[in-house]
Formats: structure tokens, C-alpha cells, sequence
């Protein structure tokens, strides 16, 4: 246990290109205030019948995906092209714990990025907590950070075979965005977009986690809970399988050290 | 299994072909290894050695398991390659060198602690093993530096470092002494047969004749895949070169030894040098002829200051294999 968090911090300190200050706020703090803000003025300028808190919670939520989807395909990436993916591989090293080893230092940053948006709102939106309820709020929140990562994780996979990171991370992030329910409710999508959303990590997340400021009990959104659970279980299970799978290939064909797998 | 054979390494019939499509999708298919038959017996350095694109790195990279054959197979310590892949991975070391391979944002302790919890080393294990590896690559002094700033022979001996770190009883080496000052390359060749003493085994490939010579038991070279000659230093020279080289010193110039030398059956080159008040003559002469008591005959025996037969060196013997 205590080598799968050295492994882990390792890991993140080594592949993490946006671990220095100028990135890390930017990345983990700036960005979903931009994000919040516009969305805010954007939904006011087009008159939008839905009120600012349904953007603003929302985007906050939507902080945690876009942080970790950026993050842990960079992570990927880079160990693929500084060519350390053969010596991780040609160790004897648990390919599962292996797997998950380049979520864990991300998974925190999920949960400051909602945490930071939050109270941003609360300080200068005027974010009304009056009627919250605090287990939901932090049961939706790690909830949706865990599926988030198993969803990274998966999507990072990708970023080892393709070798790129920045349009994955741009495609992975921009599915979300549209598909999840953040800022288009997913009553307005056309039917079978309604589908795709509950495949996707955060749908049922954000659900929750909107019905928490609304004074909704844990038990109330059970359902949307776990099915959260689920879609983040899945994700990690599909991506080791996938991972496995990059593996023997690679060995198959000789593909860690050529630019295309 | 046969975990319990004399041999550490075994190929029978190892074959490798690299496929790859070009942008128009036609396949191009490399053969790099064909039917490679080796046996590397336990405890021994073997070198092997070929020109540029022989297959080297594929035979390393096939034995280390991040690459299968496409065709034959391979043992190690009677683990299978490719269906016991685990196995041979907690028994073998690889150190593949170059500026790849390595984390240079974190230092080179970090690098090999990371590896040690990779490979399931406890914690304070790990820290008395990364130390004292360091030193003994001496890299001591560099343990807190980023990999980044390292310089190329320094990065060279992390991945030596590295790749001794679970201490496995076999060790392949790809050119592990490439990049490296002459000094800190004679340093590191030390540890070979340090290693060997340990009872390792070790597989390491090499341009450098010299070394091949200095550390191994046994070479093989191979060629375009295949293997051309295989046998200790001393047999490769002796039946690959098909010269052997006579070397006397004479007291009594003359000009004329030259050629009458020359003119014997089955020699092939004279060199004459003056020397100080002597002539010396190097002769090159067909493989398994001893021409000496004609040599002298010419000569002179009271003109002779020296004579010496030699083996053409490993380099001779290698350049008339590959051509
Ligand atoms: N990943 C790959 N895809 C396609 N062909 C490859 C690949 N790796 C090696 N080859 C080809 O296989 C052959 C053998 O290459 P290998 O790297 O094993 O040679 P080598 O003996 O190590 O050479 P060197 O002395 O230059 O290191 C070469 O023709 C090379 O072009
Ligand atoms: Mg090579």
C-alpha cells in the first residue's frame, strides 16, 4: 500500500507538466471561474429562463471532469513519449495498481477545483447555501470525482495509443460539457443524446449535486448516487481491460518506441 | 520447469519480423531475427556483437519481454518469454541506456525509488538499495538532482543503476557503456565481472571489440539476423580470421627481406618499419601455416633480435566474419 502511494506521488510529480505554480492555479483555480463567469453572462445575455444557479452549479461541478481529464492524459502521454512506458512495462510491477496509480494524486485536485468554484460563487455570485445539505453535497461531489478519474483514466489509455493528448482532452472535456447536463439540461437534448449522457460520468453526479442545494437528502437522489457509482466502476474496469489490451499489443508489435502504436 | 538446466538464456529458432504500413497502407515487413539458436549458461558474460541492425536490441528487448517472438522461442531461467512473461520479469534486469527511459523532472532518487515501489521493494529496502547503488555508480553526489540536468554518461549509469535495483540473477545490457567517458566506461566494465562473481548472468551487446574481448566468456556475432559465428574470444579469433600475424625485430637491415619474405607460399602482406637501427617486419600470413623456420631460414638466425606469432585481435577476426 505505502509503494502504490510512493508509486502514485512519484508518478505525478514526474508526468504532471502543469505541477508548477503559474499552471496549477491557472489550471485548478482560474480556469472554472473564467468558465463560471461566462457561462453566467452568457446565460443572462441570451435570456435564459433558467436561473444563474443552475450555470453556476453546474460549471463548478464540470471544474472537476476538465481537471482531471487534462491532467491524467498529459500523464499518460508524457510516459509514452519519454519512453519510461517500456520500463513500467517491463517491470513486474501490479498492472492494476499501475492503472490507478496515475489517477491518485489527480483525484484531489478534482475535489479543490469544485471546493475553490464554490465558494467563489458563494463570495462574489451570492451562491445561496441556506438550504443545503451537506452529506449529498459531499457524497455527489466524491462521487463524481471517482468517475470522473475512472474516466480519465480510460480516456488516458487513448492518449498512449494515439500519442497525442491535447485533442483528446479537448474532445473528452467538449462530450461532457454537452452531453452531462451541466449547462444544457438533458431534457432539451434530442432523445438519443439523452441516453449518451447517462453513459458519461457526472449526468447523474451533477443531479445530486444540485438537488443538495435544494435541501434533497442523501436517500432522495439514491438512485442518481449510484448509478454515479456505476458509471465510475465501469470506466475503471473497461480501461484496465484496454490497458491490458495497448499492452500485448505494443509487445506484439514492437510499438513502445515508434511514434505510431 | 526446467528451472534447473545449465543454462540461464536459451533461444531455439528465435524469429522476429517487424511489420509497418506506410501513409498509403502498404506493408513493409523487417525480418530482424531468423531461426537465432542461443544457449547462455548460467553464471557467464556473453557479448553479442553485429553491425548496425543486426538484431541486438531485438534479442535484448525479446529476452526482457517487452517484445514477443513472431516466431521459434525463448527461456529464461526455463520461464517462457512469452507465457511466463511475470516470471522472467522478477528475474531479470534490463538496461536499455540512452537519454529515454528515464523521469527527468524528478531526481535520479526519486527515479529509483519510484521503480522499487513499481517492483514491490518495501520502502526502507528500497532507500538502502537506491544509496547504495548510487555509489556504486557514483552517482552519490547527483542523487537529489533532476534527471533533466544529468549529463549523458550520468543518465547512462542511472539506467545501470536501475537496472540492478531488484538485483536479479540475469542482466541484459544493451551497449551499456555507450556515452560514457573512456575513464568512467573502464569503471563500469569493472563491475562485469563483479557482477559475474555474484553469480549473475549477463547478456550485454557492444561495438567495442575490445571489451567484448575483456569481459566475456562467450560471444556470438550476428549479422542481419542471423548468427554468423559463436565461441569464447580466444575461438572466434582463431577461426574466423583467416590470417595469423608473425612480428620479428631484425638486427641487420636490409631492404631485399621484404620481398623475399613476401615471395613465400601462403603470405600474404609484409610491412617493414625502420626501428631505431632495427627493421621491423609485421607478417600476415594464411590461417593455420607456420612459415617461423622458414622466416628464419631467410633471415638469419643470429639476425633475428625477436619473434614473436601472434592472433589477430577479436576486431580482425570480426571484420572477416561480417564481410
Ligand atoms: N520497432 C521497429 N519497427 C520496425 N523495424 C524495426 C523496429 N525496431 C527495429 N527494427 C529493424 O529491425 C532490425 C534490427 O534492429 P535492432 O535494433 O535489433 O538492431 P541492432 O543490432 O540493435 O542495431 P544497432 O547496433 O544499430 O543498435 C533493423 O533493420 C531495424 O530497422
Ligand atoms: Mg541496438
Amino acid at each position: 500500500m505505502t509503494n502504490f502511494f510512493i508509486q502514485s506521488y512519484l508518478t505525478y510529480r514526474a508526468l504532471f507538466f502543469w505541477l508548477n505554480w503559474p499552471s496549477y492555479i491557472g489550471n485548478v483555480f482560474l480556469v472554472p471561474v473564467l468558465y463560471i463567469t461566462m457561462l453566467l453572462l452568457t446565460g443572462r445575455f441570451a435570456n435564459s429562463p433558467l436561473d444563474s444557479e443552475f450555470y453556476v452549479l453546474g460549471m463548478a461541478a464540470y471544474s472537476t471532469p476538465f481537471i482531471l481529464i487534462w491532467g491524467i492524459t498529459q500523464c499518460n502521454y508524457y510516459e509514452r513519449v519519454t519512453g519510461t512506458l517500456a520500463h513500467v512495462l517491463g517491470s513486474s510491477g501490479n498492472r492494476w495498481l499501475i492503472f490507478w496509480s496515475k489517477g491518485t494524486m489527480h483525484f484531489p485536485n478534482g475535489l479543490f477545483t469544485v471546493t475553490s468554484s464554490l465558494l467563489f460563487a458563494w463570495a462574489f455570485i451570492g451562491l445561496d447555501f441556506t438550504n443545503l445539505n451537506w452529506v449529498t453535497l459531499v457524497v455527489s461531489v466524491l462521487l463524481f470525482a471517482l468517475s470522473c478519474t475512472a474516466f480519465s483514466l480510460c480516456i488516458g489509455i487513448f492518449a498512449i495509443v494515439m500519442r497525442s493528448w491535447l485533442t483528446l482532452s479537448a474532445t473528452a472535456s467538449g462530450l461532457l460539457i454537452l452531453l452531462t447536463g451541466v449547462v444544457i439540461p438533458l431534457e432539451d437534448l434530442p432523445f438519443f443524446l439523452h441516453y449518451v449522457g447517462n453513459v458519461l460520468p457526472l449526468t447523474n453526479g451533477v443531479t445530486a449535486f444540485r438537488a443538495a442545494f435544494d435541501g434533497a437528502g442523501p436517500m432522495s437522489v439514491g438512485d442518481h448516487l449510484i448509478w454515479e457509482l456505476g458509471v465510475g466502476i465501469s470506466y475503471g474496469v473497461l480501461g484496465y481491460l484496454f490497458f491490458l489490451f495497448v499492452e500485448a499489443d505494443a509487445r506484439r508489435r514492437g510499438a513502445y518506441d515508434t511514434s505510431i502504436l | 520447469m526446467v528451472a534447473d538446466s545449465i543454462n540461464a538464456v536459451e533461444c531455439v529458432n528465435l524469429g522476429r519480423v517487424y511489420s509497418s504500413r506506410s501513409a498509403l497502407g502498404r506493408r513493409r515487413d523487417v525480418e530482424a531475427l531468423k531461426d537465432l539458436n542461443l544457449e547462455i549458461p548460467k553464471g557467464s558474460v556473453f557479448g553479442l556483437l553485429g553491425p548496425n541492425g543486426a538484431g541486438k536490441t531485438t534479442t535484448v528487448r525479446i529476452l526482457s519481454t517487452l517484445l514477443t517472438p513472431t516466431s521459434g522461442r525463448a527461456r529464461v531461467l526455463g520461464y517462457d518469454v512469452e507465457a511466463q512473461a511475470k516470471q522472467v520479469r522478477r528475474n531479470t534486469g534490463f538496461i536499455l541506456g540512452g537519454e529515454r527511459g528515464l523521469y527527468g523532472r524528478i531526481t535520479g532518487e526519486q527515479n529509483m525509488h519510484f521503480f522499487a515501489a513499481l517492483n514491490h521493494i518495501n520502502p526502507r529496502d528500497a532507500k538502502r538499495r537506491t544509496r547504495q547503488l548510487l555509489e556504486r555508480v557514483g552517482l552519490a553526489e547527483n542523487a537529489g538532482m533532476a534527471v533533466e540536468n544529468y549529463s549523458r554518461g550520468m543518465k547512462q549509469r542511472l539506467h545501470i543503476a536501475r537496472g540492478l535495483l531488484t538485483d536479479p540473477p540475469v542482466l541484459f545490457m544493451d551497449e551499456p557503456t555507450i556515452g560514457i567517458d573512456p575513464v568512467g566506461a573502464q569503471e563500469l566494465r569493472n563491475y562485469v565481472p563483479e557482477l559475474a562473481s555474484e553469480g549473475k548472468t549477463i547478456l550485454l551487446t557492444t561495438h567495442y571489440m575490445a571489451e567484448a574481448d575483456m569481459l566475456c566468456d562467450t560471444i556470438a556475432i550476428i549479422d542481419r539476423g542471423e548468427l554468423a559465428a559463436v565461441g569464447t574470444p580466444g575461438e572466434i579469433k582463431r577461426r574466423f580470421s583467416r590470417i595469423g600475424i608473425v612480428e620479428l625485430t631484425v638486427n641487420r637491415p636490409r631492404e631485399e627481406l621484404a620481398g623475399e619474405i613476401l615471395d613465400l607460399e601462403a603470405v600474404e602482406r609484409v610491412e617493414s618499419i625502420a626501428e631505431g637501427p632495427f627493421q621491423k617486419l609485421t607478417v600476415s600470413l594464411r590461417f593455420g601455416e607456420d612459415l617461423t623456420d622458414k622466416i628464419v631460414e631467410i633471415v638469419g638466425t643470429d639476425n633475428i633480435e625477436s619473434l614473436v606469432s601472434r592472433d589477430p585481435t577479436l576486431e580482425e577476426a570480426y571484420i572477416n566474419i561480417i564481410r
